[in-house]
């Protein structure tokens, strides 16, 4: 087992901090008591000042070597869990499982695409059933169908059907139909 | 109702969009032919006999159109690429362009022609 930290308390004995960080466990020894009597020193009952300061240093130490041993351990549990689950193979059968998911609802995003696409030519269609059927009207009929057909052209398609609803709806093309009129 | 009609008379371009391997099976092409054939009959009908808004029951005319532009469009990509064209809805693959321009075509001709001549040519 590892000597990780060691420090002084208040009366001047010396800890030792042990950590293995295979198995996890933590052990703390007092391993020398030295009450610092010397004949030049004041410090006869075995405060001093060093001791004080180490005591500090050492709480500091302490803390900040449970905070790292416990992440350590967090560390190495998760790296234990992904070997086993390696080993076991699941993970790729938790990867498929979720590239199938992902395909799902991909799959249903698009076919609510489809959805609003039919739905959008129809309401065009309408428009144009309930309107006086002038070239104005005929040319708004196509801009619908145009709008909805470009979601067909691969990559650039989509956006540009996006695009094209949008400058739409906001009036963008009202000025060509009505020179259409 | 003119919503009813249109999506009744847009029957077509809704498969086309939802289903369109229904299109492409000769079995199922047949039936939709079949049905739009009777539509179309259905409508002429109901307008010579006064029945109904001839406004809306004109829609019902569209199909029948759209499945022989669908036919003839189909048939020059088929001549041209010996297969038929895959679904390219919010595709992201470029080799698929030349579907892309059959779907797009077919989207375009085959919905605003049918509605023009139906409403501008037709008696």
């Amino acid at each position: 087992m590892p000597n990780l930290a060691s420090g002084v308390d208040f009366a001047g004995n010396i800890y030792t901090y042990f950590y293995d960080p295979n198995s996890g466990k933590s052990k703390t020894t007092l391993s020398w008591v030295a009450h610092i009597e010397t004949k030049n020193d004041k410090t006869q009952s075995g405060f001093n000042k060093f001791g004080v300061y180490d005591a500090i240093g050492f709480g500091a130490d302490m803390a900040e070597l449970y905070r790292q041993g416990n992440g350590a351990v967090q560390f190495g549990m998760s790296l234990g869990k992904a070997e086993k689950i390696l080993n076991d193979s699941r993970i790729l059968s938790k990867m498929s499982s979720s590239r199938q998911v992902f395909n799902n609802s991909v799959k249903a995003f698009k076919t609510g695409g489809r959805f609003i696409a039919g739905l959008g030519l129809a309401a065009n269609a309408a428009e144009f059933i309930e309107s006086d059927m002038s070239g104005g009207d005929i040319a708004k009929l196509a801009g619908g169908v145009v709008i909805t057909a470009t979601a067909f052209i691969p990559v650039v398609g989509p956006f540009i059907s996006v695009g094209l609803g949008l400058l739409d709806s906001a009036g963008a093309f009202d000025a060509l139909y009505q020179l259409a009129d | 109702m003119a919503l009813v009609f249109s999506l009744i008379g847009l029957f077509v371009q809704i498969i086309f969009l939802m289903k369109r391997d229904r299109l492409f099976s000769k079995q199922k092409f047949n039936l939709i032919l079949m049905v739009s054939l009777l539509l179309f009959v259905i409508a002429y009908l109901l307008i010579f006999n006064y029945i109904g808004n001839v406004k809306y029951v004109k829609m019902l005319t569209v199909p029948f159109m759209s499945v022989l532009i669908f036919s003839v469009i189909r048939f020059i990509f088929f001549r041209i690429y010996k297969r038929n064209a895959e679904d390219t809805f919010w595709s992201m693959e470029i080799n698929q362009i030349t579907d892309g321009v059959f779907n797009f075509i077919f989207l375009i001709v085959g919905t605003i022609m049918p509605i023009i001549i139906a409403y501008k040519f037709l008696p």
